[in-house]
């Protein structure tokens, strides 16, 4: 018998090869355009990224505000505060612990036919005291009739029972608490570990010594009336200030405040009305963050920067308030998120300043933030080009919404 | 006699390729899962967004006492409690689409829907005062580059989205506590329907 060892013919492997070329060619390219696919969605999940991460930074914050803040605190005569807040000459007399800014940042944008364009963005400024100072308790001491000299009750420091460092440091705020009466006091020195010096020229609380009638708890100034009862008991708490805000690259920072370290002219005890020399040299005993640079301006403010995310192309609050129909010189009624409640939206940028108690009302804040991508993906057209010319630029909005739980209560009911 | 080294018959051969086609095929179908996965974590991040925001605006309704919210009771249906001012359970009659928050800023309630300012009556109406505006999300600044100007701008309803707020006393009258909770439904690229939930417990508890 003939030996059968013929293998394919040459019509079998062709049949066979064409055969797999026709299942084979389609799922190809299917997986091409899947592999494009993939690569876009990459860049999406990218940019969606950076918008979580900062509207979980910014919720927290919002949620922390106001956290053991007095309904009113004084900033009188502050040279300090007022410039560090871009109050400008529209001095405040009070500290609220939520400041908007409606619409006065730019940032580059691209417009839907390729070009550079600006947008304006909100920034929001939030306060609240330091939980790592004393656990979240008050400090509780004396304070000499400037105001100006705090002393800790005998049997307390100011070191950290656990860590033994410094409690509070030179250019650290502070609220100080007395009764129904606050103040705001800048850190200049701290002598031992039982003495801690506000600052003169710039400290509410030293105004209210030396300026004013009256003291913190509302009673004539004691220096005067009563030299026995020179001393009286206050409470102070570290505070932090942080501003949100987007510069014109499109960065989301995160602006941790501090005052400029001072030099305390005219020692313990000596009122300094003229205001302390400001060391902008010296930084903050302390570090906020892998990518904080710190910078310090003279005179005035001095900040770490974080930046929290990038390609941000734009970031808008809104504000829910408690509802108030009491006066005529108190906004009406407002059922929805108004845009601006007031302070930073005035005069120069379209709001209300003199409506600026109107901060206390605060009870929710919208957060929208929307970012794109860092290039336009040339493979696909751009919906929203009229001429058809450029590229799809990836973009994502998201929004978030968190109430100032610190606001509930009566601490901060409408006055 | 001859040894037999018989090869591949032309029908076996058909017989694998298609048993590797259908290997391949199967494959595929995990490929296309694996391309709408990021656009399920997208929805499924927009969609904890939105049960976020909306038991947010609860929580708002409940602290602040804006209109129609003076009381605690207001946190209930409008159809079974005339204090109430949320949408009918009965059925799913309280399943709506992801519509704006309406004149009282809270989301769930009979007056969603409607871009009116003037406050709307809910009591006894169940869901009879809804509007029809979607929220939507801006996603194009438009020619100018402006978001602040609304000209030209591109926006994206959340149509793909659904809502669904189930509240539930916790006490006997006079009710004391109550659970909210929060359903946003949406549907994914290859057709399922995927929901996040969100659950809180609320009571009148009211710092003095």
């Amino acid at each position: 018998m003939k030996k059968n060892n013929s293998g394919f013919s040459l019509i079998e492997l062709l049949v066979a090869a064409a055969l797999l070329l026709v299942i084979i060619g389609p799922l190809l390219s299917f997986m091409r355009s899947a592999q494009l696919l993939r690569a876009n969605a990459y860049k999406l999940t990218d940019v969606e990224q950076n918008a979580r991460a900062a509207l979980l930074l910014i919720g927290r914050d919002i949620q922390n505000t106001g956290y053991n803040f007095p309904p009113k605190t004084e900033i009188v005569g502050s040279t300090l505060l007022t410039p560090l807040l871009g109050t400008g000459s529209n001095a405040l007399s009070s500290f609220y612990p939520i400041i908007p800014g409606n619409n006065i940042n730019q940032v580059y944008t691209s417009s839907s036919t390729g070009a550079q364009a600006i947008n304006k963005t909100d920034q929001l400024t939030l306060a609240y005291t330091n939980q790592r100072v004393n656990g979240g308790l008050p400090i509780v001491g004396t304070v000499d009739p400037t105001g100006r000299t705090f002393t800790l009750l005998t049997g307390t420091s100011l070191l950290d029972p656990t860590t033994s460092q410094q409690m509070l440091n030179v250019g650290d705020f502070c609220i100080l608490n007395a009764g129904q009466n606050s103040a705001i006091g800048i850190v200049s020195q701290i002598n031992g570990t039982n003495q801690v010096l506000f600052s003169s020229g710039d400290s509410a609380a030293a105004n209210y010594g030396i300026n004013n009638a009256t003291d913190l708890l509302g009673n004539s100034k004691l220096g005067n009336l009563d030299p026995l009862n020179t001393k009286q008991l206050i409470t102070i708490y570290s505070f932090y200030i942080v501003t949100y805000f987007v510069d014109s690259n499109g960065n989301l920072i995160r602006r941790e405040h501090y005052a400029p370290p001072h030099t305390t002219v005219g020692g313990v005890g000596v009122a300094s009305p003229s205001g302390d020399a400001i060391d902008t040299n010296a930084k903050p005993l302390v570090a906020k963050g892998l990518n904080a640079t710190y910078t310090c301006n003279a005179g005035n403010t001095c900040y770490y920067d974080n930046i929290i995310a990038t390609g941000i192309e734009d970031l808008q609050f809104t504000y829910s308030l408690v509802e108030r129909t009491d006066s005529v010189t108190k906004l009406p009624l407002t059922t929805g998120p108004v845009d601006d409640p007031g302070f930073y939206g005035a005069a120069a940028n379209g709001g209300n300043q003199s409506t600026n108690y109107r901060l206390l009302d605060i009870r929710r804040i919208n957060v929208f933030i929307r970012v794109r991508a860092q290039e336009r993906d040339n493979k696909l057209k751009d919906p929203y080009d009229t001429t058809k010319k450029t590229g799809y630029l990836y973009r994502f909005s998201l929004e978030g919404s968190y109430n100032t739980r610190n606001f509930y209560g009566s601490n901060y009911k409408p006055t | 006699m001859a040894k037999k080294e018989k090869g591949f018959s032309l029908v076996e051969i058909v017989i694998a390729i298609i048993i590797m086609a259908t290997g391949l095929v199967a494959l595929a179908g995990a490929l296309v899962v694996g391309i709408t996965l990021p656009k399920r974590a997208r929805q499924q991040e927009v969609a904890k967004q939105l049960a976020n925001e909306i038991m947010e605006s609860i929580i708002f309704a409940k602290e602040s006492q804006p209109s129609g919210y003076t009381t605690f009771d207001a946190i209930s249906y409008a159809d079974s409690n005339s204090l109430g001012r949320f949408i009918s359970s009965s059925g799913n009659a309280n399943i709506t689409k992801m519509l704006v928050a309406g004149p009282d800023g809270v989301y769930g309630t009979c007056d969603d829907g409607n871009t009116s300012t003037a406050f709307i009556d809910c009591a006894g109406s169940g869901a009879g005062n809804l509007g029809t505006t979607l929220r939507s999300y801006t996603t194009d600044p438009g020619s100018d580059g402006d978001y602040s100007t609304t000209s030209g701008n591109g926006s994206n309803s959340l149509v793909e989205y659904s809502r669904q707020v189930i509240i539930t006393d916790l006490t006997p009258a006079p009710v004391s506590a109550k659970q909210v909770e929060v359903n946003v439904s949406y549907k994914t690229a290859i057709g399922n329907t995927e929901t996040v939930k969100l659950v809180c417990r609320l009571t009148n508890f009211k710092t003095l």
